[in-house]
């Protein structure tokens, strides 16, 4: 059983980096550096600028984040369909198993919390009732809720086990005992609280996985939608394969759909508009990097600097859009339509180009706000439409049909 | 005179699947396409609606070819494919509505009709359905009204019998009989020799990417000179001659 999780952890974390890489690509990795940078920046602006570290909002907001920092992280099994026929008859050795699925589910949490309780640690020391030493009495607590929350997860997943019960006064429990970190001497109590609860929660853990039998099924099912979510992050980034991209309805946008007259020469128009609408792969592409790129030219002040990122981020957000192109070419219907093929490239245009006028449009505005209006931001926002027209009008149709 | 196919050899890059293949599709006939597996029927079929270029030989569809007049050919021509594809981000009315568009049809007077096939095929309250939620089934049938709602000249259906319950396959002969009788061309590929055989008018029987011959039942049975044959006895004697 050891083996075979092991071959299972070392599947895992190949595939893990493999997507990774894939989500961490070049272009992201720019935006995301400029982006931490540009936070990290205002964050210890801001903590130096808190005037009055005792406003009442301080210690809850505190605990809360502290809270959140503790749910994430799930305990990742990787055990697999097939596993409830084929390992049923080892169903005995599943508890080392599973040890061993526990231990290594810890790094992530461990990490998690380790990271945000030292980018907190600022916050927590100009509270000033509190000395750096209950640091340690923190993480510790920290570390021994999720410990019994793991305890907790597992045990749901024997039989005859009442599921989800009282998880409302176990919340509110952790928030206490998460709470009590913030106040000098209470913290021990909650601290004692939380190793206690722990403890005792891996003392039943034992005796139920003696006496009971393994819920394959649920924890099967768990693990199936842990896996889920995680590549349905990934998939917001790069093309998973197997998990398609969803169709939503999106019947607000319908409104939208409708400026589209019914008339043969819209034919491929009102396909691409509905196919980028409702698909969720390219709309989600460009509302990624439109608000992103939002985000990023708000922090920037100098207006040479927001006209060349607000140039790379139209051209990124264009060139990133110009395989939908071709999204339908699997469909035979597409070639068997008695329209014109000329139709096609132009209601892509027509696509594109509204879709690049409202990124640019966006962008001015932020423009205008943060760096007020100059001659300089005038011809800026200028360079960015004729950028969309050149991009639109000599670009794209050189690059498809090269 | 509809559908006109002569001398096509032709076949995926370069690689002839076809060898001379000629035969017509008349107007008022229903034409059965009869071959095995790699005969060539579905070469033949993407031929005709333009997917893959003719190395020699000329298709022409009232005397239009599509190299000489691609929108008028693509409009006398509707497609039943074997396996139906649909567009996954449109709902099954927006598929029928692009199709309007496509076909420049007058949307009220098509819808007149699409709702008359949407009702036969008990698709008419699941016009807000996007495809995933359709079986396999259902999907064929939205190809079908897809297909039937327009005023093309030449149907072309690939393998229509399989995966449609029986009270379908009804309904879709039905709507190939008045077509049919409303005077179009309609070009069938099909496996199910028994439906073909009380269905189709004549028969184009390929065999290695050859016509081995058409006919009518009667012609046939004399060509293989088989007296009391059905079609099935035919279409195993043919394969015997290898």
């Amino acid at each position: 059983m050891q083996e075979l999780w092991q071959k299972r952890v070392q599947k895992h974390v190949q595939e893990q980096v493999k997507y990774l890489r894939l989500v961490f690509n070049d272009h992201f990795v720019i935006a995301i550096i400029f982006l931490l940078g540009a936070l990290g920046y205002t964050y210890a602006n801001a903590v130096k600028g808190i005037v009055n570290p005792q406003v009442w909002w301080m210690k809850p907001g505190l605990s809360l984040v502290l809270l959140a920092t503790v749910s994430f992280g799930r305990l990742a099994t990787l055990l697999k369909e097939a596993d409830h026929v084929f390992l049923r008859p080892k169903e005995s050795d599943l508890v080392w198993y599973l040890k061993a699925a526990r231990l290594y589910s810890s790094w992530l949490p461990l990490i998690a919390i380790g990271f945000i309780t030292l980018l907190l640690a600022p916050l927590l020391l100009i509270t000033k009732t509190w000395s750096s030493w209950n640091f340690i009495f923190l993480l510790w607590t920290l570390l021994a809720i999720k410990d019994r929350r793991f305890t907790m997860q597992l045990q749901q997943w024997y039989q005859a086990n009442q599921r989800q019960k009282g998880w409302f006064m176990w919340f509110l429990i952790d928030w206490l005992v998460i709470a009590s970190q913030l106040y000098q001497w209470v913290n021990l109590v909650g601290f004692v609280i939380a190793l206690i609860s722990a403890y005792y929660q891996r003392q039943q853990l034992g005796k139920i996985q003696k006496t009971q039998l393994f819920d394959w099924l649920q924890a099967v099912s768990d693990e199936d939608s842990r896996i889920g979510r995680i590549y349905r992050l990934y998939n917001l980034f790069t093309d998973v394969p197997g998990l398609s991209s969803q169709v939503k309805r999106r019947r607000y946008l319908d409104g939208l759909l409708k400026l589209i007259a019914i008339r043969p020469a819209n034919t491929y128009l009102y396909l691409y508009t509905r196919g980028f609408l409702r698909g969720t792969e390219f709309s989600g592409l460009y509302l990624r990097l439109v608000l992103l790129g939002g985000i990023i030219l708000c922090f920037s002040h100098l207006w040479w600097l927001s006209f060349a990122l607000g140039c790379l981020l139209i051209y990124l957000v264009g060139f990133q859009l110009l395989p939908f192109y071709n999204q339908y070419d699997q469909i035979i219907f597409t070639h068997l339509y008695p329209v014109a093929p000329a139709s096609q490239m132009h209601a892509f245009k027509q696509l594109l180009r509204t879709l690049l006028l409202v990124q640019a449009t966006f962008f001015s505005i932020i423009l205008l706000v943060t760096l007020g209006v100059t001659v300089e931001v005038g011809l800026s926002i200028v360079g960015l439409f004729g950028l969309v027209i050149g991009f639109i009008q000599v670009y794209l149709p050189n690059r498809l049909s090269a | 005179m509809s559908l006109e196919i002569n001398q096509l050899t032709g076949g995926y890059a370069h690689v002839p699947v076809l060898k001379d293949v000629s035969f017509t599709v008349a107007n008022n006939q229903v034409v059965g396409l009869i071959g095995l597996n790699g005969a060539g029927k579905s070469t033949t079929i993407k031929h005709i609606i333009g997917l893959l270029t003719p190395q020699k030989g000329t298709i022409t569809l009232d005397g239009v070819t599509l190299q000489s007049n691609p929108t008028v050919y693509r409009q006398k021509m509707a497609y039943v494919p074997e396996t139906p594809v649909l567009y996954p981000e449109l709902t099954l009315r927006e598929h029928l509505e692009l199709t309007m568009m496509a076909y420049d049809l007058n949307i009220e007077e098509t819808w007149v009709k699409a709702n008359e096939l949407l009702k036969r095929f008990r698709l008419d309250n699941k016009l807000d359905w996007f495809p995933v939620h359709f079986s396999k089934g259902m999907r064929q049938k939205v190809m079908i009204v897809n297909a039937f709602m327009t005023n093309a000249d030449l149907f072309i259906i690939d393998e229509p019998f399989t995966g449609l319950d029986p009270l379908a396959i009804h309904d879709l002969l039905t709507i190939i009989a008045e077509k049919k009788a409303a005077g179009a061309a309609i070009l069938m590929s099909t496996h199910i020799l028994a439906t073909a055989q009380q269905y189709a008018d004549s028969f184009v029987l390929l065999n290695q990417g050859r016509v081995r011959t058409t006919g009518t039942l009667a012609e046939l049975k004399l060509e293989f000179d088989m007296a009391d044959a059905n079609l099935d006895d035919i279409y195993l004697q043919m394969t015997k001659e290898g």
